[in-house]
């Protein structure tokens, strides 16, 4: 593998450097002008680029430029908003030229799924972000690209780590099974968020987002969670063009919890505690020592296309480096891309082949760390015992990790992607085209991890312990396509259909071994480690298969009226022998209002879209295959004839009867364009039902043998609105002013959770527990969110505060509300708790502003969440007296004199937050006397600027899913404030 | 046109391609059922092996592979009067559970209850799945061999209903894997036991001959003849008590005389027929223990080496679920959970500062109080030292362990509380008897011990085998058996045997307090007390550590008599009652 990657490089290095040396111009006369608008005023930023070559300027202040070229050369004009425009030289040297406003912007060709469409016929709820649109702060994915600017489309990250994958949910929460992730396709292959996370943003052309079931349906088996479309950029047309971009950061924690120091500690232990706890003397700010003292974050990238009327090419590289917040934290990935296409057959025939490379190396903490720098004995030192060589260790506090033995636990991971994918289009007849799409994704990680012999906890047991996890996925996909295209009179047509197969493989192995007497070969040499444990050295494969046929037709009668039906059939080996397969249907109908002849007397609206569709989708994904065949597993060692052998057995109830959780969706949506394109706004609302939602379902034993079974029963829905607008508010020749902010209201239902299954009725708990925080000292039921008929996924339920009970030596504790009166203080799930709120934000909103002046640009960001709550779990636990002096508390603590740890509504917040995103100031620097550099940029950003909050833990911009989040529970890391300067430049 | 109809040819020719194979499922890593049966090999490992492999979660001491220990055990023996976890400075509330436990403060919602009961079903279900492969195998013209497994399963199934009956009374059998809900549901208590009886006495004449703990033979870990008899033997002994379809109106509590006559009297009338021949109960219970001791079972002369590395073979066990460290069978978790932070990181442990003895334990085992916090153990049983930890302690090394805090284990629990804080002034800090007692007090556990070659982080993986039955109690059993028969004289005999093997100066009468306290001091923490003590009517009578105001933690129940008796028998788990609505609870809850 390694090999090909050499050699892909070198390949690609050498494809570099030769289209370097055709990159030269020669001038023969220098041409000047102006270009403006209809009306005279000066436009800045338009492009002046001679026909057929790569040879262009940016027009300056004034809407000036200066050109060398030939007389007999032509110059293609081009301003976003309006008309490009061709404009022969002749004997002329100086050219005044007026581009006229583009009067509809909606012809842009948007790619719809599998089909190629345009803004004019879509019929359904779909987003579309160009590069242009996207954010310009410290960005390093195209996730982080896009956060905000899509109206329902949540991108939570949780808190400051670095190496953790944002969570990312579509209008909200669609299944219980996990399978909540929206379907990403990157040019055509499936591919994943964690990939979208890991991508170059500067290789990403534009995103589109499918929402709701006009257009998901056709991803019918994975398209119940929305879908994120991602096209990379693509060779242009030109000699040849080599543009950087690059970022460098520096980041800070902008808020640190304060836990006592050293010196407070020791005055507490002393004066209230009787000097009962451990002091080693030393005072160390383990918040301070575990963090990294510089946190950079660079991102560069090189991109060079070329091309002809009849192939083009693109290579790019990229790197993107990361350094984590704590010590020896860092994540680096490569990536290298390139694609060409190249037609033939008079043009009939295009192929196309796109490769994409990743190769990632991270080093994470380990889990817990967090916790444990908070609450470590801060009297011990931050280095090792000069006299033992080890770490002074607090066997009192069992329950953290001493934070200098956590720092040397060796956790690195190595990944390398690639995904080669070919695509080759012949068109039959004009508009019938027939293509043949073929794509590999071959993903290897592997993790290595190493516990150091002399750890406390090794000395006396695992005496050293390295591990090592191989993981090797491998998909297939293919499809056929046929699609045809026509317009006959006023009717149009776009019809398309498939066939796709996809197969899923994964392979996974791991070891662990023990018993080292040395830390030097750690993982690299396993035979010096002394024990192996029958369990710990394991490997499992897993495959799946998705077999699907689809159909679409889109139909546009008169540029007014449009009609989409989609049709797709899937089956998946995963599900039950007799439902493999599923029908997911959907049609969408759009008017388009401002086409008709009674708006055409009038200026105020120059396009109104009213949009309906109502679809069917399905989801399988992420349960696991071969949940409904009866299997045995292994399941121990044993002897039989003096020879150790291992036994298998049964070890979950099958559910032969599993089908496809289905979602059905209905949507109705306004896009409209207002005042001579100077407003731009789209309104949705939503209503999704889900039913047979897949679960693991709490069952009778007997006659079930486990507890547990998959099956498909209950039932959810959500209802929202979706609100976006742009708007231009000023625009002139220095200025311009660009407003945009969205808005979606979201709500969730769970109906039901049970159902029947083989003519037995299956129910299950009232309060099914979601997410549990516990610790050293808790003092009772962990549970925390829990889910149940009737309610939104993710409520709130804890224990309600009813002041403080105070003892003889101050001391307090809290007291409870006894809810349902029977005279008892119960914190039992079915006991004494209140719904108090929930999880998921009820609004979400942000708005961004651009203004320009001249050659500067300002933007800035805000985003915001609502109407939710936060769990503040890291107060519960750290202003808990009672495990002082064996664990550190917050400086609040004392003051507090609270001795318990225990669940309390006392410490749920609101979660409500606004956060400025980034400013971004931005110049364009003149280049028109450069020779090598026709383009140059430079920008300073500053993200996460400020948080406007009146949560008072570390910040409410936590992982918000209804299944796992809501709990800030000592294990988030400080939001980091991003410091960048950013450059680009176009050769 | 025509080149359209040639393009969809195309495609309907590809999808023609869709031969159905591409999704049939190929499970890699698993196989199907036909494949475990294959052999006559495969046929054995993957029924009766594997059923083994299965039992972790009970028994006594060990657990599986889960970091909290068996959570049969901890009812089985902590909510007796000889064990008990109090809330250590707020550690170890845990909502109160543990301290419940204890006080019988537990409800239907009781999590470690439903743990308890979906494991015996577990094991339940999984015996009727093998029992049902193996008939059809059997049926189809398999070997003989087949029969035997079948005996031997039904033999494991009938010691799961065996806790079942024990501890849920009115239970569900189910024999079936096709088994429909609407028929799962309760039968009374006598149904259950006369089911383990019928199938017991059944099934024993055709178990194998062959010693269960010793790892040379076939039978390693196995239920063999002589395990079928001293399962009967204990079924037997507690027959009155599960025979009996009430007990919650008071006759199985008032402490030890209140019920000796009812249980002896019910015991002579209960017949049991075994190996051709019918008995009263207590006749059974003696019949099995000469049947053990005719198979060569002794009492070995070094009472610690039965619980430690190295008692693999031991003549005394009957018993054992075979362990070792390198395929981890069972966790044994005892050491881990009742040893002090700083103790066990001296002798080499890992120590979670948890269950200790009581009061009460401490005053059974011959504890003189001596002074405020001084007690004289010199003339104690010299099991008191075999079994805990307590006093000043030392590692491995013969230092004293230092913790910065207090390097004694106070094994006198006077100034134990059960839970310290909040409800306990004299916890504070400032008051040293707090301070020390609190994180040190009450002997710790030391039967089992952290096995030195222990790898894992814990310390919990050992290769000590698990004790389930061994012969000490079995002729404590028959002493018991003989007493209740009206033998006393040879009741008296076979409890100074047990004595003279570890020193203790003989008994000169019995009576059934002295057989009881023998059975606390011979089998202490072994997962008895709970039975022994409702048998002998004082599982539900207050001691030195629970009685009427005794402090306790905040958030769990206060300590009430229950003269009924209703928790000798625990609830039916709410989750069960929820999800199969033909069940009913059991009387009290």
């Amino acid at each position: 593998m390694k090999k090909h990657y050499q050699d892909l490089v070198k390949r690609l290095m050498l494809t570099i450097f030769l289209s370097m040396v055709y990159l030269c111009a020669f001038a023969q006369i220098s041409v000047t002008g102006v270009v403006s608008d209809e009306k005279g005023i000066p436009l800045i930023g338009a492009t002046v680029q001679v026909k057929g070559t790569a040879l262009g300027v940016i027009t300056e202040s004034g809407g000036k430029f200066t050109i060398n070229t030939s007389a007999d050369a032509v110059l293609s004009v081009s301003f976003i908003g309006f008309v490009t425009q061709d404009v022969p030289i002749g004997s002329r040297t100086n050219i005044e030229i007026r581009l006229k406003e583009e009067t509809t912007v909606l012809s842009d060709v948007v790619v719809v799924g599998y089909a190629i469409g345009n803004k004019r016929s879509i019929s359904g709820a779909v987003e579309r972000i160009t590069s242009d649109d996207m954010n310009t702060g410290y960005v390093a994915s195209p996730l982080a690209a896009i956060n905000g600017k899509v109206a329902g489309l949540v991108i939570s990250q949780n808190g400051g780590n670095v190496n953790e994958s944002p969570t990312v949910r579509l209008r909200g929460l669609n299944s219980l099974s996990g399978g909540n992730d929206p379907l990403v396709i990157i040019d055509g292959v499936y591919g994943s968020i964690t990939m979208l996370n890991n991508m170059s943003q500067q290789d990403i052309e534009e995103v589109t987002i499918l929402k709701d079931a006009s257009e998901t349906a056709q991803y019918g088996s994975r398209g119940a969670s929305g879908v994120i479309i991602a096209t990379t950029k693509k060779g242009k047309e030109g000699i040849g063009n080599l543009s950087y971009s690059g970022q460098f950061g520096y980041s800070q924690a902008y808020k640190r919890l304060e836990v006592l120091s050293g010196a407070e500690w020791r005055d507490l232990n002393t004066n209230k505690f009787s000097s009962s706890g451990n002091d080693k003397g030393a005072s160390t700010d383990w918040q301070d020592w575990l963090g990294n003292d510089f946190i950079s974050q660079n991102n560069h990238n090189l991109t060079f296309t070329q091309g002809t009327a009849k192939s083009n090419m693109l290579a790019s590289l990229g790197v993107n480096s990361k350094v984590g917040q704590i010590r020896e934290s860092d994540n680096t990935t490569y990536s290298i891309r390139f694609n060409g296409s190249q037609t033939g057959l008079g043009d009939r025939l295009k192929l196309e082949m796109n490769v994409m490379a990743f190769y990632t190396d991270r080093h994470d903490p380990i889990g817990g760390i967090w916790t444990s720098a908070l609450n470590y004995n801060p009297t011990f030192p931050s280095y090792r015992n000069l006299t033992t060589g080890l770490w002074d260790f607090d066997p009192n506090a069992s329950m953290a990790t001493h934070p200098g033995e956590a720092s040397e636990i060796e956790d690195h991971t190595e990944n390398n992607r690639i995904m080669p994918s070919a695509r080759a289009s012949l068109t039959i007849i004009k508009g019938l085209t027939l293509s043949a799409f073929g794509s590999f994704d071959q993903n290897s990680t592997i993790r290595k991890q190493y516990t150091p012999n002399d750890h406390y906890a090794q000395l006396s047991g695992a005496r050293g312990s390295a591990s090592v996890t191989n993981t090797f996925d491998r998909n297939w996909l293919g499809n056929v396509q046929l699609t045809y295209i026509k317009e006959i009179g006023k009717h149009s047509i776009n019809f398309l259909t498939l066939m796709e197969g996809q197969s899923y493989f994964t392979y996974t192995d791991a070891a662990t071994v023990t018993g080292f007497e040395t830390n030097v070969p750690r993982y690299n040499n396993f035979r010096s480690g002394s024990s192996v444990t029958y369990g710990n050295v394991t490997s499992n494969a897993v495959m799946y298969n998705i077999l699907s046929y689809m159909g679409r037709l889109n139909y546009m009668f008169n540029n007014k009226y449009v009609v989409t039906i989609n049709a797709r059939t899937d089956g998946s080996s995963k599900l039950g022998a007799n439902n493999k397969w599923g029908f997911f249907p959907s049609a969408s109908a759009a008017w388009l209002l401002s086409n008709e002849d009674f708006m055409k007397n009038q200026n105020l609206v120059s396009n109104l879209k009213l949009r309906v569709s109502y679809g069917v989708t399905g989801n399988q994904n992420l349960i696991q295959p071969y949940n409904s065949l009866e299997l045995e597993g292994p399941s121990g060692v044993t002897t039989y004839g003096g020879k150790p052998v291992v036994s298998y057995a049964y070890q979950q109830n099958e559910n032969p009867d599993l089908k496809w959780e289905t979602k059905y969706t209905f949507d109705a949506g306004i896009d409209f364009t207002l005042l001579n394109s100077r407003i731009n706004g789209t309104f949705d609302y939503y209503k999704s039902t889900t039913k047979d939602l897949l679960y693991n379902y709490t069952v009778a034993v007997p006659p079930f043998v486990y507890n547990r079974l998959l099956a498909n029963m209950g039932e959810m829905t959500n209802t929202g609105v979706e609100l976006a607008l742009t708007g231009e508010v000023f625009r002139s020749a220095d200025w311009g002013l660009n407003i945009g902010g969205n808005l979606a209201f979201q709500k969730n239902e769970l109906i039901s959770l049970s159902g029947t299954y083989k003519g037995e009725e299956l129910t299950t708990p009232e309060w099914i527990p979601l997410v549990s925080s516990g610790g050293a000292g808790h003092t009772s039921n962990t549970n925390v969110t829990y889910m149940a008929e009737g309610y939104s996924v993710g409520l709130f339920r804890l224990p309600v505060h009813n002041g403080f009970i105070t003892d003889a030596n101050g001391k307090k504790t809290y007291d409870f509300v006894d809810v349902d009166g029977d005279g008892t203080i119960d914190q039992g799930d079915n006991a004494d708790r209140e719904i108090q709120g929930q999880v998921t934000p009820k609004v979400t909103a942000s708005m961004n502003i651009q203004l320009r002046y001249k050659r500067f640009d300002l933007s800035t960001q805000m985003r915001g969440a609502f109407g939710h709550l936060i769990y503040n779990y890291t107060s519960v636990s750290l202003n808990n007296l009672n495990q002082f002096p064996s664990y550190n508390v917050l400086t609040t603590a004392p003051g507090l004199s609270i001795y318990q740890v225990i669940h309390t509504s006392y410490w749920l917040e609101k979660g409500d937050y606004t956060n400025v995103e980034y400013i971004t100031l931005g110049y364009n620097i003149p280049t028109s006397k450069l020779k090598a550099i026709s383009n140059a940029r430079v920008a300073l950003s500053c993200n996460n600027v400020v948080t406007f909050t009146g949560y008072s833990g570390l910040t409410p911009l936590i992982n918000t899913d209804p299944l796992t989040g809501g709990v800030d529970a000592r294990n988030i890391y400080p939001l980091l404030r991003t410091y960048t300067l950013q450059l680009s430049l176009n050769f | 046109m025509k080149k359209i109809l040639t393009s969809l040819i195309l495609i309907a020719t590809l999808a023609n391609f869709s031969c159905s194979d591409f999704l049939e499922e190929t499970p890699y890593s698993q196989i199907s059922e036909q494949e475990a049966y294959s052999t006559p090999t495969l046929v054995y490992i993957n029924t009766v092996a594997s059923l083994y492999n299965e039992t972790g979660n009970i028994g006594f001491f060990g657990d599986d592979q889960g970091f909290a220990y068996g959570y049969y055990y901890r009812n089985q023996e902590l909510s007796g009067d000889l064990g008990m976890i109090p809330g250590r400075q707020g550690d170890w509330v845990d909502g109160g559970i543990h301290q419940n436990n204890f006080f019988h403060g537990w409800n239907a919602s009781f999590s470690d209850f439903l743990t308890v009961w979906n494991d015996i079903y577990k094991m339940v279900g999984l015996c009727n799945r093998a029992i049902e492969r193996l008939q059809k195998l059997a049926d189809e013209g398999g070997g003989t061999y087949l029969t035997d497994y079948i005996y031997e399963i039904r033999a494991l199934r009938a010691y799961y209903y065996m806790l079942a009956v024990n501890n849920f009374a009115r239970v569900p059998i189910v024999t079936s894997t096709s088994t429909a809900m609407s028929t799962v549901v309760q039968s009374t208590r006598s149904q259950v036991y006369e089911f383990v009886r019928d199938e017991l006495t059944e099934i024993i004449p055709h178990l194998a001959a062959g010693r269960s703990p010793d790892p040379a033979t076939a039978y390693y870990g196995r239920i063999t003849q002589d395990v079928g008899y001293m399962m009967i033997a204990k079924l037997a002994i507690n027959s009155p008590v599960y025979a009996s379809d009430t007990w919650n109106d008071g006759r199985f509590t008032g402490g030890v005389s209140a019920v000796e006559s009812y249980i002896t009297n019910s015991g002579k009338n209960i017949k049991i027929t075994l190996d051709g021949t019918e008995r009263n109960a207590w006749e059974t219970v003696i019949y099995c223990q000469g049947k053990l001791a005719a198979s060569g079972y002794i009492l070995t002369p070094e009472f610690r080496k039965l619980f430690l590395v190295g008692n693999d073979g031991n003549k005394e066990l009957i018993w054992v679920r075979p362990n070792d460290k390198t395929t981890i069978k069972h966790w044994q978790s005892l050491p881990l959970m009742t040893t002090n932070y700083a103790h066990a990181a001296v002798i080499g442990g890992f120590g979670a500062n948890g269950p200790c003895a009581t009061l009460e334990c401490a005053y059974l085992f011959g504890g003189i109080k001596t002074g405020d916090q001084t007690y004289d153990f010199s003339n104690a049983d010299p099991r008191w030292d075999m079994s805990f930890w307590w006093g000043p302690l030392y590692g491995n090394t013969g230092a004293r362990v230092a913790s910065g805090i207090s390097e004694a284990y106070n094994p006198y629990g006077e100034y134990l509380p059960f839970d310290a804080l909040p409800d306990y002034n004299t916890t504070d800090f400032g008051d040293l008897k707090g301070k020390y007692i609190v994180k040190w007090g009450g002997a710790r556990l030391r039967k089992v011990e952290f096995d030195p070659g222990s790898i894992n982080r814990f310390k919990v993986d050992t290769d000590a085998d698990i004790v389930v039955y061994r012969y000490a109690d079995a002729l404590l059993l028959a002493a018991e058996a003989y007493y209740r028969n009206g033998d006393a004289a040879n009741a008296l005999t076979l409890i100074n045997q047990v004595r003279a093997r570890v020193g203790a100066t003989p008994r000169t009468s019995v009576d059934a307090q002295a057989i009881l306290d023998e059975r606390g001091l011979e089998l202490a923490w072994e997962s008895w007390r709970r039975e022994d003590q409702i048998r002998f009517g004082t599982y539900t009578e207050p001691t030195r550590d629970k009685y009427v105001g005794c402090p306790h933690a905040n958030v769990s129940v206060a300590w009430s008599y229950d003269a009924e008796g209703h928790t000798t028998v625990l609830p039916v788990p709410q989750n069960v009652l929820n999800l199969n609505t033909n069940l009913t609870q059991n009387p009290g809850y």
